[in-house]
Protein backbone atom coordinates (compact mmCIF):
# COMPACT_ATOMS: atom_id res chain seq x y z
CA UNK A 1 0.00 0.00 0.00
CA UNK A 2 2.93 2.64 0.94
CA UNK A 3 4.61 1.92 -2.51
CA UNK A 4 1.08 2.72 -4.31
CA UNK A 5 0.96 5.99 -2.00
CA UNK A 6 4.34 6.50 -3.08
CA UNK A 7 3.91 6.16 -6.30
CA UNK A 8 1.36 8.19 -6.46
CA UNK A 9 2.46 11.24 -4.90
CA UNK A 10 5.29 10.93 -7.14
CA UNK A 11 3.10 11.00 -10.13
CA UNK A 12 1.13 13.84 -8.72
CA UNK A 13 4.10 15.68 -7.91
CA UNK A 14 5.74 15.33 -11.36
CA UNK A 15 1.94 16.32 -13.03
CA UNK A 16 1.57 19.76 -10.71
CA UNK A 17 5.00 20.60 -11.58
CA UNK A 18 5.07 20.13 -15.58
CA UNK A 19 1.08 22.16 -14.99
CA UNK A 20 3.22 25.01 -13.28
CA UNK A 21 6.01 24.72 -16.30
CA UNK A 22 3.08 24.33 -18.95
CA UNK A 23 1.55 27.34 -17.68
CA UNK A 24 5.28 29.24 -17.49
CA UNK A 25 5.46 28.61 -21.15
CA UNK A 26 1.93 30.53 -21.87
CA UNK A 27 2.68 33.65 -23.96
CA UNK A 28 0.68 36.45 -22.50
CA UNK A 29 -0.45 39.32 -24.87
CA UNK A 30 -2.25 42.24 -25.28
CA UNK A 31 -5.76 41.43 -25.55
CA UNK A 32 -4.97 37.61 -25.07
CA UNK A 33 -6.74 35.25 -23.40
CA UNK A 34 -4.89 34.83 -20.25
CA UNK A 35 -3.64 37.75 -18.46
CA UNK A 36 -0.31 38.36 -16.53
CA UNK A 37 -2.09 37.99 -13.43
CA UNK A 38 -4.37 34.71 -14.25
CA UNK A 39 -1.05 33.62 -15.27
CA UNK A 40 0.54 34.06 -12.08
CA UNK A 41 -1.76 32.91 -9.36
CA UNK A 42 -1.81 29.50 -11.40
CA UNK A 43 1.71 29.11 -11.44
CA UNK A 44 1.30 29.68 -7.38
CA UNK A 45 -1.34 27.03 -7.56
CA UNK A 46 0.40 24.44 -9.22
CA UNK A 47 3.54 25.20 -7.27
CA UNK A 48 2.24 25.40 -4.49
CA UNK A 49 0.68 21.88 -4.64
CA UNK A 50 3.98 20.33 -6.53
CA UNK A 51 5.43 21.49 -3.08
CA UNK A 52 2.90 19.57 -0.90
CA UNK A 53 3.19 16.49 -2.81
CA UNK A 54 7.11 16.74 -2.97
CA UNK A 55 6.18 16.55 1.19
CA UNK A 56 4.01 13.49 0.89
CA UNK A 57 6.80 12.37 -1.82
CA UNK A 58 9.45 12.87 1.26
CA UNK A 59 7.03 11.98 4.01
CA UNK A 60 6.10 8.59 2.71
CA UNK A 61 9.31 7.39 1.47
CA UNK A 62 10.90 7.85 5.03
CA UNK A 63 13.52 10.28 3.88
CA UNK A 64 11.54 13.47 6.18
CA UNK A 65 8.68 14.82 7.26
CA UNK A 66 9.85 18.31 7.58
CA UNK A 67 8.14 19.71 5.04
CA UNK A 68 4.57 18.04 6.88
CA UNK A 69 3.49 21.32 9.13
CA UNK A 70 3.71 23.42 6.24
CA UNK A 71 1.41 21.19 3.86
CA UNK A 72 -1.56 22.15 6.20
CA UNK A 73 -1.43 26.41 5.50
CA UNK A 74 -0.34 25.61 1.54
CA UNK A 75 -3.66 23.39 0.93
CA UNK A 76 -5.61 26.44 2.33
CA UNK A 77 -3.90 28.66 0.00
CA UNK A 78 -4.76 26.48 -3.03
CA UNK A 79 -8.69 27.09 -3.43
CA UNK A 80 -7.64 31.19 -2.93
CA UNK A 81 -4.99 31.37 -5.92
CA UNK A 82 -7.30 29.01 -7.96
CA UNK A 83 -10.13 31.37 -6.98
CA UNK A 84 -7.68 34.61 -8.12
CA UNK A 85 -6.96 32.86 -11.47
CA UNK A 86 -10.11 32.35 -12.50
CA UNK A 87 -11.40 35.79 -11.53
CA UNK A 88 -8.67 37.04 -13.82
CA UNK A 89 -9.51 35.31 -16.45
CA UNK A 90 -12.80 36.21 -16.22
CA UNK A 91 -12.14 39.86 -16.20
CA UNK A 92 -9.69 39.89 -18.44
CA UNK A 93 -12.52 38.03 -20.77
CA UNK A 94 -14.97 41.05 -20.41
CA UNK A 95 -11.84 43.90 -20.48
CA UNK A 96 -11.49 42.27 -24.16
CA UNK A 97 -15.37 42.08 -24.62
CA UNK A 98 -15.36 45.64 -23.90
CA UNK A 99 -12.74 46.49 -26.73
CA UNK A 100 -13.93 44.54 -29.20
CA UNK A 101 -17.09 46.15 -28.92
CA UNK A 102 -16.12 49.54 -28.32
CA UNK A 103 -14.09 49.08 -31.68
CA UNK A 104 -16.90 48.03 -33.44
CA UNK A 105 -18.91 51.26 -32.40
CA UNK A 106 -16.26 53.34 -33.25
CA UNK A 107 -16.20 51.95 -36.81
CA UNK A 108 -20.19 51.75 -37.20
CA UNK A 109 -19.83 55.91 -35.82
CA UNK A 110 -17.21 56.21 -38.32
CA UNK A 111 -19.29 54.86 -40.79
CA UNK A 112 -22.05 57.08 -40.42
CA UNK A 113 -20.27 59.78 -40.38
CA UNK A 114 -18.41 59.14 -43.30
CA UNK A 115 -21.48 58.40 -44.93
CA UNK A 116 -22.94 61.89 -43.23
CA UNK A 117 -20.29 64.02 -45.25
CA UNK A 118 -20.55 62.52 -48.53
CA UNK A 119 -24.20 63.56 -48.79
CA UNK A 120 -24.78 67.16 -50.28
CA UNK A 121 -27.55 67.63 -48.15
CA UNK A 122 -27.02 69.39 -44.21
CA UNK A 123 -27.17 67.28 -41.52
CA UNK A 124 -27.04 68.43 -37.75
CA UNK A 125 -27.39 66.96 -34.64
CA UNK A 126 -29.45 69.23 -31.86
CA UNK A 127 -29.04 69.02 -28.65
CA UNK A 128 -32.61 70.03 -26.13
CA UNK A 129 -31.92 74.14 -26.67
CA UNK A 130 -31.64 73.60 -30.22
CA UNK A 131 -28.26 74.41 -30.83
CA UNK A 132 -25.82 72.72 -32.84
CA UNK A 133 -23.53 69.85 -31.36
CA UNK A 134 -22.71 67.73 -34.46
CA UNK A 135 -22.69 68.44 -38.25
CA UNK A 136 -21.77 67.08 -41.24
CA UNK A 137 -19.42 68.99 -44.09
CA UNK A 138 -22.32 69.98 -45.98
CA UNK A 139 -23.47 72.01 -42.89
CA UNK A 140 -20.73 72.89 -41.71
CA UNK A 141 -19.95 74.35 -45.24
CA UNK A 142 -23.44 76.00 -45.35
CA UNK A 143 -24.16 77.84 -42.05
CA UNK A 144 -20.21 78.40 -41.20
CA UNK A 145 -20.09 76.23 -38.56
CA UNK A 146 -16.72 76.08 -36.65
CA UNK A 147 -15.62 73.96 -33.56
CA UNK A 148 -14.02 75.87 -30.69
CA UNK A 149 -10.70 73.73 -30.84
CA UNK A 150 -10.75 74.65 -26.70
CA UNK A 151 -13.88 73.85 -25.61
CA UNK A 152 -14.66 71.32 -28.74
CA UNK A 153 -17.96 72.58 -28.98
CA UNK A 154 -19.78 73.57 -32.56
CA UNK A 155 -20.50 77.79 -32.72
CA UNK A 156 -21.34 79.58 -35.62
CA UNK A 157 -20.42 83.44 -36.95
CA UNK A 158 -23.46 85.09 -35.39
CA UNK A 159 -26.22 84.17 -37.83
CA UNK A 160 -29.71 84.34 -36.72
CA UNK A 161 -32.91 81.44 -38.17
CA UNK A 162 -36.01 82.25 -38.89
CA UNK A 163 -39.41 80.61 -39.84
CA UNK A 164 -40.57 82.06 -42.64
CA UNK A 165 -44.41 80.28 -41.82
CA UNK A 166 -44.79 82.70 -39.62
CA UNK A 167 -44.73 86.47 -40.58
CA UNK A 168 -44.43 87.87 -36.94
CA UNK A 169 -41.40 84.38 -36.01
CA UNK A 170 -38.86 85.75 -34.17
CA UNK A 171 -35.17 85.34 -35.63
CA UNK A 172 -33.48 83.39 -32.97
CA UNK A 173 -29.72 82.07 -32.78
CA UNK A 174 -30.27 78.58 -32.96
CA UNK A 175 -32.84 76.17 -33.99
CA UNK A 176 -35.01 75.80 -31.08
CA UNK A 177 -38.05 76.79 -32.77
CA UNK A 178 -38.41 74.13 -34.19
CA UNK A 179 -38.16 71.50 -31.20
CA UNK A 180 -41.76 70.98 -30.13
CA UNK A 181 -41.68 67.21 -29.62
CA UNK A 182 -43.11 66.40 -33.85
CA UNK A 183 -40.92 65.96 -36.71
CA UNK A 184 -41.21 68.80 -39.66
CA UNK A 185 -40.91 67.87 -42.85
CA UNK A 186 -39.82 71.52 -45.52
CA UNK A 187 -40.00 74.18 -43.43
CA UNK A 188 -39.03 77.15 -45.57
CA UNK A 189 -36.48 79.26 -42.74
CA UNK A 190 -34.13 81.94 -43.48
CA UNK A 191 -30.53 82.00 -42.06
CA UNK A 192 -28.93 85.45 -41.71
CA UNK A 193 -25.83 86.55 -40.86
CA UNK A 194 -25.02 89.88 -39.33
CA UNK A 195 -23.15 91.22 -42.51
CA UNK A 196 -26.55 90.76 -43.62
CA UNK A 197 -26.36 87.50 -46.43
CA UNK A 198 -28.95 85.18 -46.14
CA UNK A 199 -29.65 81.49 -46.63
CA UNK A 200 -33.11 80.45 -47.43
CA UNK A 201 -33.51 76.74 -46.78
CA UNK A 202 -35.90 73.98 -46.62
CA UNK A 203 -35.81 72.31 -43.38
CA UNK A 204 -36.46 68.51 -41.58
CA UNK A 205 -36.55 67.64 -37.85
CA UNK A 206 -36.95 64.45 -36.19
CA UNK A 207 -37.31 64.56 -32.57
CA UNK A 208 -34.75 62.43 -30.44
CA UNK A 209 -35.70 60.94 -27.36
CA UNK A 210 -32.85 61.16 -24.65
CA UNK A 211 -32.05 57.76 -22.00
CA UNK A 212 -35.59 58.55 -19.91
CA UNK A 213 -37.64 58.81 -23.24
CA UNK A 214 -37.96 62.47 -23.10
CA UNK A 215 -37.20 64.40 -26.01
CA UNK A 216 -33.48 65.22 -25.84
CA UNK A 217 -32.98 66.97 -29.20
CA UNK A 218 -33.30 66.53 -33.08
CA UNK A 219 -31.82 65.41 -35.58
CA UNK A 220 -32.03 68.05 -38.46
CA UNK A 221 -31.36 68.20 -42.19
CA UNK A 222 -31.86 70.80 -44.84
CA UNK A 223 -31.23 71.57 -48.35
CA UNK A 224 -31.22 74.99 -50.04
CA UNK A 225 -34.05 76.73 -51.29
CA UNK A 226 -33.97 78.00 -54.69
CA UNK A 227 -32.71 81.74 -55.16
CA UNK A 228 -30.76 81.39 -51.69
CA UNK A 229 -28.37 84.10 -50.89
CA UNK A 230 -29.19 87.24 -51.33
CA UNK B 1 -8.90 11.29 14.91
CA UNK B 2 -9.89 14.52 12.78
CA UNK B 3 -7.34 16.97 12.77
CA UNK B 4 -9.21 20.63 12.48
CA UNK B 5 -6.17 21.59 9.53
CA UNK B 6 -7.66 18.94 7.23
CA UNK B 7 -11.30 20.44 8.16
CA UNK B 8 -10.54 23.75 7.30
CA UNK B 9 -8.34 22.64 4.20
CA UNK B 10 -11.71 20.96 3.44
CA UNK B 11 -14.25 23.76 4.24
CA UNK B 12 -12.20 26.37 2.13
CA UNK B 13 -12.18 24.21 -0.71
CA UNK B 14 -15.95 23.39 -0.73
CA UNK B 15 -16.95 27.26 0.11
CA UNK B 16 -14.61 28.39 -3.46
CA UNK B 17 -15.89 25.18 -5.07
CA UNK B 18 -19.39 27.11 -6.75
CA UNK B 19 -16.90 30.78 -7.22
CA UNK B 20 -14.40 28.52 -9.42
CA UNK B 21 -17.26 26.93 -11.42
CA UNK B 22 -19.18 29.93 -11.99
CA UNK B 23 -16.13 31.60 -13.23
CA UNK B 24 -14.83 28.74 -15.43
CA UNK B 25 -18.25 28.45 -17.27
CA UNK B 26 -18.03 32.17 -17.91
CA UNK B 27 -14.44 32.29 -19.37
CA UNK B 28 -16.64 31.22 -22.36
CA UNK B 29 -13.14 31.51 -24.67
CA UNK B 30 -10.93 29.26 -22.58
CA UNK B 31 -10.00 25.37 -23.26
CA UNK B 32 -9.82 22.99 -21.10
CA UNK B 33 -12.50 23.69 -18.68
CA UNK B 34 -13.65 20.21 -18.19
CA UNK B 35 -10.13 18.99 -17.32
CA UNK B 36 -9.82 21.74 -14.87
CA UNK B 37 -13.11 21.34 -13.17
CA UNK B 38 -12.35 17.47 -13.07
CA UNK B 39 -9.35 18.78 -11.42
CA UNK B 40 -10.09 20.81 -8.76
CA UNK B 41 -12.97 18.47 -7.79
CA UNK B 42 -9.84 15.71 -7.43
CA UNK B 43 -8.02 17.95 -5.15
CA UNK B 44 -11.60 18.68 -3.11
CA UNK B 45 -12.33 14.46 -2.98
CA UNK B 46 -8.56 14.08 -1.32
CA UNK B 47 -9.26 16.75 1.02
CA UNK B 48 -12.62 14.72 1.93
CA UNK B 49 -10.61 11.28 2.24
CA UNK B 50 -7.65 13.42 4.24
CA UNK B 51 -10.76 14.34 6.61
CA UNK B 52 -12.91 10.80 6.38
CA UNK B 53 -9.99 8.19 6.88
CA UNK B 54 -9.79 9.82 10.43
CA UNK B 55 -13.38 8.12 11.24
CA UNK B 56 -13.02 5.27 13.24
CA UNK B 57 -14.00 2.13 11.98
CA UNK B 58 -13.41 3.02 8.39
CA UNK B 59 -10.89 1.35 6.42
CA UNK B 60 -8.20 3.95 6.61
CA UNK B 61 -5.17 2.58 5.06
CA UNK B 62 -7.76 2.44 1.54
CA UNK B 63 -8.68 5.94 2.25
CA UNK B 64 -5.49 7.31 2.31
CA UNK B 65 -4.47 5.45 -1.15
CA UNK B 66 -7.73 7.25 -2.53
CA UNK B 67 -6.71 10.44 -1.26
CA UNK B 68 -3.07 9.89 -3.07
CA UNK B 69 -4.29 8.63 -5.96
CA UNK B 70 -7.40 11.31 -6.09
CA UNK B 71 -3.97 14.45 -5.92
CA UNK B 72 -2.43 12.08 -8.86
CA UNK B 73 -5.64 12.70 -10.69
CA UNK B 74 -6.11 16.25 -9.84
CA UNK B 75 -2.02 16.66 -11.22
CA UNK B 76 -2.66 15.03 -14.39
CA UNK B 77 -5.85 16.90 -14.73
CA UNK B 78 -4.73 19.95 -14.14
CA UNK B 79 -1.40 18.93 -16.61
CA UNK B 80 -4.23 18.59 -19.26
CA UNK B 81 -6.28 21.21 -18.50
CA UNK B 82 -3.16 23.64 -18.84
CA UNK B 83 -1.85 22.39 -21.89
CA UNK B 84 -5.11 22.74 -23.59
CA UNK B 85 -5.07 26.23 -22.37
CA UNK B 86 -1.85 26.34 -23.53
CA UNK B 87 -2.65 25.18 -27.26
CA UNK B 88 -5.69 27.51 -27.42
CA UNK B 89 -3.54 30.51 -26.47
CA UNK B 90 -0.99 29.59 -29.00
CA UNK B 91 -3.54 28.81 -31.55
CA UNK B 92 -5.22 32.18 -31.38
CA UNK B 93 -1.92 33.83 -31.35
CA UNK B 94 -1.18 32.25 -34.86
CA UNK B 95 -4.43 33.73 -35.93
Amino acid sequence: MTALVVSADAVAFAAFLAAAGIIVSVPVRPEGAISGAAKVFMIVAMALYAFVMLGNVLEHSGATSALDPLEDYVEVLFPAMVLYGSHSLQFRQRENELLRSERLLKRSNDFVVDIMDTTPAGIMVLDHQGWVVFANEAARTCLDLFEDPQTGVTDHPGWRVRDERYAAAEALTDFSAFLDGRPLRDIPITVEWPNGWRRRLLLNVVPMEDAHGAVGGAMAAFVDRPSSGT
Amino acid sequence: MFETSEIVGLAVALIMLPAIALARRRVSVLAGRVAFLIAYLSVVAALTFTVVEGIPGLPGEWLNAAEHLSYAVAGIAFCLATWKVRGAVLEEAAR
